[in-house]
């Protein structure tokens, strides 16, 4: 795995890349951005979204050649843009390997603001949460028969809308504010510069990382 | 250590939770609080963890002096640095993913340098026996192991003084056995010790004074000598659970011995598994009985009920109602499981809507149900302003309201005081009358003797042991749980 500040600085580069790269510039960055996957050693991961993205080019060329609609453009385009965002979230995909607390050591040594680092780990600890009870919600909601699963409830969306939403907020402010509580018995805001037990350090391997930088701004010459 | 001089905490709504109080606690000390439900513990133990003035507001009157310092004046996080808390929920008390990265958390908040952080990490997971879990994700461990990451973790910055705040409330006996050693360990350390807890029995080596409360005040105190002997109607009439592990009484009532589930040679597996999770699993669950089914972590008790639920499906074998097969997709209205939080059970917003949801027209019905479940009273309350015994006797309600015969309770008295307890028992009782069965998931030795006819151990997706209560004694299932 590289280190996590060139991962997230690719990341970067990539999102701002992919504004001005032609359609075959962002099918070289796709495919820099699966090798970059698979160098790290996450060949499942690699190999789903080469799949993927195969399928989905090959959807979209073909979208190309029909001579379409007002419905189809509108389609194409949204399916053009989302082509433009793909490498950007294959990178994103490995940085999410990264255990959050390495992450979050990482990108404090390149002094990101501590207001957003601690915006950042609230976050990152949340999603997992939210997802989780979300699933479990609406478990209980189907067997109540009143769960987004089931196509008759769609008659009544804002009911559904509710029953979706409700518990999931009464949960997860509880969660939140428990959370917070026991955060602030721990020191999270105290006034200290952050240390960290991680070693952060630039590795050899890592100037393979490097390589892709340059990599990924040659695209803008395809 | 300690000193309280006449507290008093009023919450901005104007609600009275403590007043009166007086604590010392000396250097080296340990103080178990208990009480029931509403007493003002919880109350008490974010005072002496300074939650309450800095996290939680309204007014707190009165001199507190906490390891040299008064809360009102010092910020929490300088508070913090003296005073380890550990609440009941280990979820909501993890910060990062990984246990190394947990139990480190605190000292990088307060930027103590990396090669001390790594000795005191070193050094904590040796004597803890946490090393094999140093770089397990946290959402992987067992309850009991969860607890102990929290606990080590507020060790690390080498606070004096540690609150707990029902630290066994979601362990079993073993874990809290587990739990108990930890304890011992904090105790021959010289740290103070205030222990918020229902549960008494594993503290009775621990504690050097147990505190009852009630009503917001501190009305009595033991030793735990005192507590050990004392009869059991006082026991009852304080509300509290037994001292003694190995000692309390079975009560068994009458019971119909007719078949109403039949699960016949049940094999569930999930597709990324190598071993089935139950296999070939045959149980019968006669009409008006209470079955307790137990087991540890990971024997299938959760996965069972969830397939009697009908949310998995069987690979093969077959449940009968009534001698009647019965799919998985018919099992959801002849099924209700009630889970340890209702919170995700409730959607409407009036206990009223709650109970008509799926049954609009049945007004009547849904009177009689609320009347006989004591809720009526509460009808155009809105669920979440209940009291955790009235969500789960709200949950039943709609249970009963869909005709179900099989109610499955998941944990129904974790963190419960005695009196309450007592109420959990006396409803299940009530519902297997009703012609159904109910099928108890617990680890509470209490709760299996106060209402269950059977128990069920599971091990590895089998059942290990089962026996009829009226045959074996108190003691037989407390060896069965641990």
């Amino acid at each position: 795995m590289f280190d996590a500040r060139i991962q997230f600085m690719l990341l970067l580069l990539c999102g701002s890349l992919a504004v001005f790269v032609t359609n075959t510039g962002a099918m070289a960055l796709a495919i820099l951005a699966i090798a970059f996957v698979l160098l790290q050693g996450y060949f499942r991961l690699a190999a789903q979204w080469f799949i993927f993205y195969f399928i989905f080019s090959a959807l979209l060329l073909l979208l190309y050649t029909v001579d379409g609609n007002g419905i189809l453009n509108a389609a194409l385009l949204m399916l053009a843009i989302t082509s433009k965002m793909l490498p950007t979230l294959i990178f994103a995909s490995s940085l999410a390997k990264v255990p959050t607390g390495r992450l979050l050591s990482s990108l404090q040594k390149i002094n990101v603001p501590k207001s957003i680092l601690l915006t950042l780990a609230v976050a990152l600890r949340f999603f997992p949460v939210l997802r989780s009870e979300s699933k479990l919600i609406q478990e209980n909601a189907h067997i109540r028969g009143i769960s987004l699963r089931q196509l008759k409830n769609w008659r009544k969306p804002l009911l559904l809308f509710e029953y979706a939403i409700v518990p999931l907020l009464m949960r997860t402010i509880r969660l939140a504010d428990d959370l917070s509580a026991a955060a602030s018995t721990r020191g999270i805001d105290a006034p200290y510069k952050k240390t960290s037990h991680h070693h952060i350090a630039f590795r050899t391997y890592d100037s393979v990382a490097c390589l892709f930088f340059f990599l990924l701004i040659g695209t803008l010459w395809i | 250590m300690i000193s309280l001089q006449d507290i008093a905490f009023i919450t901005p709504q104007g609600e009275q939770l403590l007043k009166d109080l007086s604590l010392h606690v000396t250097t080296g000390e340990c103080v178990v609080i208990t009480g029931p439900s509403g007493s003002g513990k919880t109350t008490l133990g974010r005072i002496l963890n300074g939650l309450i003035p800095h996290y939680y507001e309204g007014k707190l009157v009165g001199k507190i002096n906490i390891a040299g310092h008064d809360p009102k004046t010092t910020p929490l996080w300088q508070l913090s640095q003296h005073i380890a808390s550990v609440f009941q929920d280990p979820k909501s008390q993890f910060f990062t993913s990984i246990t190394e990265d947990e139990l480190v958390f605190e000292m990088e908040n307060y930027g103590i340098e990396s090669k001390q952080i790594n000795s005191r990490l070193e050094h904590i997971l040796n004597t803890t026996g946490l090393q094999v879990l140093r770089h397990q994700p946290l959402d992987y461990l067992s309850s009991g192991q969860k607890q102990q990451v929290a606990i080590a973790a507020t060790q690390l910055i080498q606070p004096e003084l540690f609150i707990m705040d029902e630290p066994s409330a979601n362990l079993d006996l073993h874990a809290t056995a587990e739990l108990e050693k930890v304890l011992l360990q904090l105790k021959a350390q010289s740290k103070t010790m205030v222990i918020i807890e229902h549960r008494l029995h594993y503290l009775m080596n621990i504690a050097d004074r147990i505190l009852y409360m009630k009503n917001g005040r501190i009305e009595q105190s033991f030793t735990p000598e005192e507590l050990k002997i004392l009869p059991n109607e006082v026991l009852t009439s304080l509300g509290l659970r037994s001292p003694i592990l190995e000692h309390g009484h079975l009560h068994i009532t009458e019971y119909d011995d007719k078949p109403l589930f039949a699960i016949d040679k049940i094999t569930i597996q999930y597709k990324k598994h190598a071993k089935p999770i139950l296999n070939h699993f045959t149980l019968t669950l006669p009409k008006g009985q209470v079955t307790a089914l137990i087991g540890h972590n990971g024997a299938g008790k959760t996965t069972l009920a969830r397939n009697l639920t009908g949310l998995i499906k069987e690979r093969s074998g077959t449940i009968k109602l009534n001698a009647e097969a019965l799919p998985a997709n018919k099992r959801m209205t002849k099924v209700w499981f009630v889970m340890q939080d209702t919170v995700y059970q409730l959607f409407t917003d009036s206990v009223w809507h709650e109970i008509l949801l799926t049954h609009p027209e049945e007004t009547e019905k849904a009177e009689r149900i609320l009347q006989q479940l004591q809720l009526l009273h509460l009808k155009d309350r809105h669920p979440a302003t209940l009291s955790g015994g009235e969500k789960q006797r709200l949950v039943l309600a709609v249970g009963l309201m869909q005709n179900a015969t099989l109610f499955i309770l998941d944990e129904p008295t974790s963190g419960l005081d005695g009196f309450n307890l007592t109420r959990v028992a006396n409803l299940i009782t009530t519902l297997a009358k009703n012609n159904c069965h109910v099928l108890v998931i617990t680890h509470d030795p209490e709760l299996v003797a106060s209402c269950c006819h059977r128990i069920v151990r599971l091990h590895e997706g089998q059942i290990a042991e089962q026996h009829v209560l009226e045959a074996i004694t108190y003691t037989d299932i407390i060896k069965m749980m641990q």
